[in-house]
């Protein structure tokens, strides 16, 4: 069918975003593949009733962000439930790493990872700007239309985001003193 | 220049330029404000790499549900919302004009014909909803 085929066009120009973005929105690769295929599914039955007020790619952004929340929602269910006896549950990777060996915690993907860390401790709507911003290189006013929100709200969880990353990958180290 | 005799500019070209970093240069990354940010900034541009299996999106395609010709649908329910409208406006006139006290001045008439239109265009109009369900 032509219309499939033409799905089949869309899809294949957005997976990257949509992988993309559910890697960084949940935190993980686990399911990605399961996540990415809920996207389109949704988003091919929500075109039934589309009514072409918004791009299709606010659409389809929207559906991704959601799908990331939900997934992101349903696993924060399931560590609350972890059991610490269960060997497969790989609790020990959840436990911060401020143990391990210092040319570990220095080399550049420890930051990496810490920083996935902290953009996971960030509000929903923190980390969903900034993946946006950043990441898929979105416009403040392309941000407000995918969210539904002002301009100065995106622009206000950007900031707080950025600065609470910063915080929490400082850790409490003093700042360096200029010496002119 | 700071104590520790690492220069941030010279750190923020060798963030931008990708290149590897000392211990002693990330330790600075840590600890000053400025070059977190610059930090901070690449490394939340830096896209996470991600394995796009080949025929994802066929395999999506293939898998979508059949859509429902909509069109169909609907003019099977409109039959029924006209058959029902009919048959309403039909028995409401048959009780309205064959000797039935409203219908024998013109003020009755007016009366039944405004009830009948109304009748009429309500059966038309939920009709379809109604038998969509």
């Amino acid at each position: 069918m032509q219309g499939d085929t033409q799905f089949e066009d869309l899809i294949r120009e957005h997976q990257g975003f949509v992988f993309r973005t559910l890697v960084r929105l949940t935190g993980s690769r686990e399911h990605v593949e399961d996540l990415a295929q809920e996207v389109f599914l949704r988003l091919y039955r929500g075109l039934e009733n589309f009514r072409g007020d918004a791009k299709v790619t606010t659409y389809l952004y929207r559906i991704t962000l959601n799908v990331a929340q939900d997934e992101w929602k349903r696993r924060r269910r399931e560590q609350t439930h972890l059991s610490f006896d269960d060997p497969d549950a790989g609790w020990e990777d959840r436990l911060p790493s401020a143990g391990g060996d210092v040319e570990r915690i220095l080399s550049g993907k420890q930051r990496l990872a810490d920083l996935e860390r902290a953009l996971g401790e960030l509000s929903e709507a923190e980390r969903q700007v900034i993946v946006m911003f950043h990441q898929e290189e979105l416009t403040y006013e392309k941000i407000a239309e995918v969210l539904s929100l002002p301009l100065n709200t995106v622009r206000t969880h950007l900031h707080r985001g950025r600065k609470k990353l910063k915080e929490r990958l400082q850790e409490g180290r003093s700042a360096c003193t200029t010496t002119a | 220049m700071h104590d520790d005799g690492i220069s941030c500019e010279a750190l923020e070209r060798a963030l931008h330029e990708g290149r590897k970093l000392t211990k002693e240069e990330l330790e600075h990354v840590e600890g000053c404000g400025e070059c977190m940010d610059v930090w901070l900034t690449l490394a939340l541009e830096s896209k996470p790499e991600v394995v796009i299996p080949e025929n994802f999106a066929a395999r999506v395609a293939a898998g979508l549900p059949a859509r429902q010709p909509k069109r169909a649908i609907w003019r099977g329910n409109r039959h029924w919302g006209l058959v029902s409208a009919v048959a309403v406006v039909t028995v409401l006139m048959v009780v309205g004009f064959r000797g039935s006290p409203p219908a024998s001045s013109w003020v009755g008439l007016l009366f039944v014909s405004v009830v009948a239109t109304e009748i009429a265009g309500l059966a038309l109009w939920l009709g379809p909803r109604w038998m969509g369900r």
